[in-house]
């Protein structure tokens, strides 16, 4: 039999255990909730940009066909990713022609997106990647169309 | 026995209300659960509704399948238009390799010819057809209706193949 005393220090203590056991649970989980609320975020904006590159690049092989079009440029800013919680310090958009797939990466848990494009090698030279938030420029210098990150 | 009475009330308190955040916590897990399942369901949507949109695009505004008007100086292509001469292809429409389509009232290389029950964004829409290039005249007879250019009702179903 425990005296009264010892029973008030027991239920302290299932208290306290259960406050400890309570606030890490708690934490763990709006951390995680957190972090998939803000790749949830990310990969919207992620897809965004995809989209609206994969839509600019297509507008371009128009101008191949039309052989009334000499003298060309088209120019596309890029938007950039933002998240209230944290700052994203790097995305960008890698275009390869070889696998057909347009690639938005950012330095967030290497979180990125992808989508299968149809630009055929042919008719592109895309020179390098492109950041988010700059501008991409592409010309008809010959039969191709050239773009690349100004 | 007045104070281990009140103590018994105050842990079922305390225990009862700790009971009670961690219930509502995993009621707010929920609804962050649901709201990421349905923005990825939207942006499955989005990128469909995009290569779908885009195709019907390139379908209107195309120079290398619209019809084409010639003068002895200028030439100049017919956005709406379709000349059924050429030979139109999956490329020719920007649709992504990871996607499929079906098109009906005109060929299109790499489409295919059965349809899709699931998920897909479909169109309807008129265009003027032609087979050869136009001259000045027709033109003109067309836009003030003298005569009737021949027309065609396309029939674009794009969905996911993956």
């Amino acid at each position: 039999m425990f005296t009264k005393k010892g029973q008030l220090s027991i239920e302290v203590l299932i208290i306290i255990i259960f406050l400890i056991t309570f606030i890490y649970v708690y934490n763990n989980l709006a951390e995680q909730a957190v972090y998939s609320l803000e790749i949830n975020k990310i990969k919207e904006q992620e897809l965004t940009i995809a989209l609206s590159v994969n839509e600019f690049l297509e507008a371009q092989k128009n101008i191949l066909a039309d052989t009334n079009i000499v003298d060309y440029n088209a120019t596309y800013r890029l938007p950039t990713i933002t998240i209230a919680s944290k700052k994203i310090t790097s995305c960008f958009v890698d275009i390869n022609l070889d696998t057909q797939m347009l690639i938005v990466q950012t330095d967030y848990s290497n979180i990125h997106t992808d989508m299968d494009v149809n630009l055929p090698k042919d008719d592109f030279n895309i020179s390098g990647i492109i950041s988010c938030g700059e501008t991409i420029i592409c010309n008809k210098p010959s039969t191709k169309i050239e773009c690349k990150q100004i | 026995m007045m104070d281990t009475r009140k103590g018994q009330v105050m842990l079922l308190d305390v225990l009862f209300a700790v009971v009670i955040i961690i219930l509502m916590f995993f009621l707010l897990i929920k609804f962050v659960e649901t709201d990421i399942y349905k923005t990825n369901v939207d942006s499955r949507t989005e990128e469909l509704t995009s290569v779908g949109s885009l195709a019907y695009q390139k379908f209107l505004n195309n120079p290398k399948i619209n019809c084409k008007v010639k003068d002895t100086q200028n030439s100049f292509y017919i956005p709406g238009t379709i000349n059924t001469t050429t030979t139109i292809t999956k490329a020719d429409l920007g649709i992504p390799l990871d996607y499929n389509c079906q098109v009906i009232g005109v060929s299109v290389t790499g489409c295919q010819t059965a349809g899709f029950d699931g998920p897909s964004y479909t169109i309807q829409f008129p265009v003027v057809t032609c087979t050869d290039d136009l001259n000045k005249n027709t033109y003109v007879d067309y836009v003030t209706n003298t005569s009737d250019p021949s027309s065609s009702i396309i029939t674009l179903n794009v969905w996911r193949a993956s």
